[in-house]
């Protein structure tokens, strides 16, 4: 029985993550929200030891002793409407959090289903990057999304791409057409590029949040959960490309996961203070409920130690709102002492008002420090 | 034998220099603003300086006129060193000032730009082209290459020499733009890191150095030196023949070819034990280029054709009138088609040079160039020290900001010295437009440096020293030119 205190959303949102939740007639994952802040992706275990019940219209979790009241997102309305290729808009976006997800496609699943594939596991890929959705498809599910009003960010998933700019190229038609048609911010989950100037290019073209994510806490992990991605990739890419990344992007938009059970507790805790000590913002994950055996304790001592080594190196905490799919140093404002102003800070960076100024900053910011070589060239003239 | 099982392959590699499009300025928030605020401030301070001299009692020697003259020319530079708006946009500006300040009647501004330099750019620009269109550049490259470059020094001396050469008679970003790929190729091609090899370091300094070393030998190798004429002519009413303009540079760029290969062999030892994977490379590049094309063979007969015509008839036909008339043999061969030349032709700098010349030339009819050159270098006793300090100018400013800005800014106040102190003209012309063109340091000023730059391979600190003995090196050869050399052309310093 994992010790849960019912009034602590953070703890419970630890707790599901590492044991999952039973819930009848539901699919792979269910979407909870504590309060109005804190939402959780929960990946459906029904031998889990903590339950999602509906009683007289009232959504609950069991086995934590008391039952807690929470909400289960609802399924989109847009999600099954289909477009004119007679595809699902739900195929295409989905709903977590406060963001419309959409998985555009390449060669790896980890990051957007969970599922060691090919490039982790080191088998030789011989499959295609497949199609992309088009840029018009993603748009218009976007927009469904937000005309239903839950989600005002959007994140998107770009799998494994090889070439120097890992697929920073691909994503750029999405990045102008979003940008076009919405006043939005985006980030975008996808792995670390060998050319550092792709991350230039990303930030230029209109990313907001950059995700590199190694999983592993540490090179030895990698090698020893994912012998593709050591090849293929490498630990000392996803560094560097964090590393540079954190002089391109603005502070606390540069994320990278790290697995919980991928390396021992204090191996997690060390990965976490040397990013943040760089500037990056550790996500703390788990690749599936009830792996590795890490214990609630343990797991809260972590996201504990990562918001403490966030918040002292000044690291800002206005970009990691909402973010359901893994726990962030956010989420810690549960488990700490300080935690009223924080979370003050947080309801005003979700405020409508506060959301558009972040998105003017950031607007503003990219304008100034993005330079175009091709004008340079063509001042150079002869 | 590595034991990485090899990277999946998605579809062609992204080339560095594809990505270099964009650079994020990552300096503190507080300089950026800065920075960016310098701008609108530049354009203000020259619009108060232009209002300032135009307003202001004239001092003694200088009429208002003369005076007009000078606040367009003092609006211009500011604008052209500063990169306050865009060189060709200043350049426009300077033809609406010109007749507003009561300099020149706009018919005559205008007329300016019917220059016979703007027409021989126009048709170098066509010319080259032609070359780069038809693949000619790329194949004599390639074979230069595979048949001479065979070990890492022979490779690197293929280089500077071939793309040396190649600008003599196409102009420098041409060669470099179709030279660069297959450098790229072959730096990826035997692993080069970037950042770290020094051979990879010669490798695009050779393109780089070599294009801006031959660039300076003809009239051809950049647009600069027919501005330079352009400006000599409508402010002196003499002239350079296309032979003497060459040889009057033959000694310093021979000086310059043999330096820049020492400098680089000293400076960058080949830290690569093989080249045989490039041999490879350049091979399947020559077999994918195929046979020589009847195109190929009938560009390179009018190239030929053209700079023979250059050095037996430029001064009877005129310079220009021989590229056109290339220009039209192209056209009518079917060599070249339209739609290649509005790709190609860069029409910014012909309008760029509109400007340029047109305040050259009002500068020179009002006196004010003789004032203006009497105020800043006039006062000094040695006419060689004042030549080498003008020489040293356009040297140090070449490298640091477009060539022609630097022939526009600097050589009205030569031909105002040369009046001053009765020093040929030409003289004065040659010893400003040739050193402007030479950048050894620095990515900007002209293409071919600024290419090899993107390709991530060097790194502004490595090339301090060897640049800063290039520079050194092409100072002292320039003046010994000028005071050993030209008076034996008929220049006298």
């Amino acid at each position: 029985m994992p010790e849960v205190s019912a009034d602590n959303p953070a703890r419970l949102k630890l707790a599901l993550a590492l044991e999952g939740i039973a819930a009848k007639g539901s699919p792979d994952s269910i979407e909870l929200i504590f309060g109005d802040d804190l939402f959780a992706a929960v990946r459906v275990k029904q031998s889990s030891p903590l339950k999602f019940i509906e009683r007289d219209g009232t959504e609950l979790i069991s086995g934590v002793g008391v039952e807690v009241g929470v909400r289960r997102a609802p399924v989109p309305e847009f999600a099954s409407r289909r477009n004119a290729r007679g595809i699902a808009l739900g195929e295409i976006a989905r709903v977590s959090g406060t963001y419309a997800t959409v998985v555009l496609g390449g060669g790896c699943s980890l990051a957007s289903a969970r599922r060691t594939c090919a490039l982790c596991l080191g088998r030789e890929l011989t499959q295609s990057a497949g199609e992309l959705w088009p840029v018009a498809e993603v748009v218009d599910a976007v927009r469904a999304a937000f005309e239903e009003g839950d989600a005002d960010s959007v994140h998107l998933v770009l799998g494994f791409f090889a070439g120097e700019d890992a697929g920073v190229r691909v994503l750029i038609p999405y990045l102008e057409a979003i940008h076009r048609h919405f006043d939005t911010s985006i980030c975008v989950t996808m792995h670390p590029p060998a050319d550092l100037r792709a991350i230039d290019l990303a930030y230029a073209s209109g990313i907001d949040a950059v995700c590199y994510s190694p999983e592993a806490a540490d090179e030895e992990s990698m090698r020893r959960y994912f012998p593709g991605r050591a090849s293929f990739i490498g630990y000392e890419r996803y560094m560097a490309a964090l590393k540079h990344a954190t002089a391109v992007f603005p502070s606390g938009a540069i994320w990278s996961e790290l697995l919980l059970d991928r390396g021992s507790p204090d191996a997690v805790k060390n990965a976490a203070s040397r990013m943040a000590a760089l500037g990056i913002m550790p996500l703390l994950g788990l690749s599936a409920p009830g792996a590795g055996g890490i214990g609630l304790s343990n797991a809260i001592d972590v996201v504990v130690h990562s918001f403490e080594a966030v918040t002292r190196a000044g690291i800002s905490l206005n970009w990691v709102r909402d973010i359901a799919s893994t726990v962030t140093p956010l989420d810690a404002r549960h488990l700490v002492a300080g935690a009223p102003q924080l979370t003050m800070l947080h309801q005003l960076g979700r405020s409508r008002l506060g959301a558009m100024t972040a998105r003017s900053l950031a607007r503003m910011r990219r304008r100034l420090r993005v330079r175009r070589v091709r004008a340079s060239f063509d001042s150079s003239q002869l | 034998m590595s034991s990485h099982p090899p990277a999946p392959d998605y579809g062609e590699p992204i080339l560095p220099h594809e990505l270099e499009e964009v650079v994020v300025d990552t300096r503190p928030i507080a300089v950026v603003l800065l920075s960016r605020s310098i701008r609108p401030l530049i354009l203000v301070a020259g619009a108060i300086v232009f209002a300032f001299l135009l307003r202001a009692a004239p001092p003694a020697g200088l009429d208002s006129n003369a005076e007009a003259a000078l606040a367009v020319f003092a609006l211009a530079v500011i604008y052209w060193i500063t990169g306050a708006l865009p060189l060709m946009v200043t350049s426009l500006l300077v033809i609406v000032l010109l007749p507003l300040a009561g300099v020149m009647p706009a018919r005559s501004a205008y007329a300016l730009f019917g220059n016979e330099a703007i027409f021989f750019v126009l048709a170098a620009f066509m010319l080259a082209a032609a070359v780069n269109h038809r693949g000619l550049g790329r194949r004599i490259a390639l074979n230069v290459f595979r048949r001479y470059g065979t070990t890492p020094r022979s490779l690197i001396a293929s280089i500077y020499f071939l793309t040396g050469f190649m600008s003599f008679v196409v102009p420098e970003h041409a060669v470099a733009a179709m030279v660069f790929p297959i450098v790229l190729d072959l730096a990826r091609t035997i692993e080069l890191k970037p950042g770290q090899s020094r051979y990879a370091t010669a490798m695009f300094l050779a393109m780089a150095w070599g294009t801006n070393v031959g660039g300076i030998a003809t009239l051809l190798g950049g647009a600069r030196a027919p501005l330079a004429l352009a400006i000599l002519t409508e402010s002196t009413h003499q002239s350079i023949s296309f032979t003497m303009w060459s040889a009057a540079t033959f000694p310093l760029v021979a000086w310059l070819m043999i330096a820049g290969y020492m400098v680089l062999s000293y400076f960058f030892p080949a830290d690569v034990a093989s080249i045989d994977r490039s041999i490879g490379e350049l091979s399947e590049h020559a077999i994918r280029l195929g046979r020589v094309r009847f195109e190929e063979k009938a560009v390179a007969a009018v190239l030929i054709a053209t700079v023979l015509a250059w050095l037996i008839g430029s001064h009877a036909v005129g310079y220009a009138s021989i590229a056109i008339l290339a220009v039209v043999a192209l056209f009518a061969l079917n060599l070249l088609s339209w739609r290649e030349v509005e790709q190609y032709v860069n029409w910014g700098i012909i309008l760029m040079y509109g400007g340029a010349i047109a305040v050259g030339s009002a500068l020179q009819e009002t006196g004010a160039a003789a004032y203006l050159a009497s105020a800043t270098l006039g006062r000094m006793n040695s006419t060689v020290v004042m030549i080498a300090i003008l020489a040293l100018a356009a040297e140090l400013l070449g490298e640091a900001l477009s060539h022609s800005a630097v022939v526009a800014a600097l050589l009205p106040v030569g031909l105002g010295l040369a009046r001053h102190f009765d020093i040929d003209a030409r003289s004065i012309t040659l010893a400003v437009a040739i050193p402007a063109g030479l950048t050894f340091i620095l990515p900007v000023g002209t293409p071919a440096n600024a290419l090899a730059y993107s390709s991530g391979y060097l790194r502004t600190r490595d090339l301090l020293i060897p640049g800063s003995l290039m520079i050194l090196s092409a100072w002292i050869g320039l003046n010994m030119m000028i005071h050993f050399y030209w008076p034996l052309l008929g220049y006298r310093a």
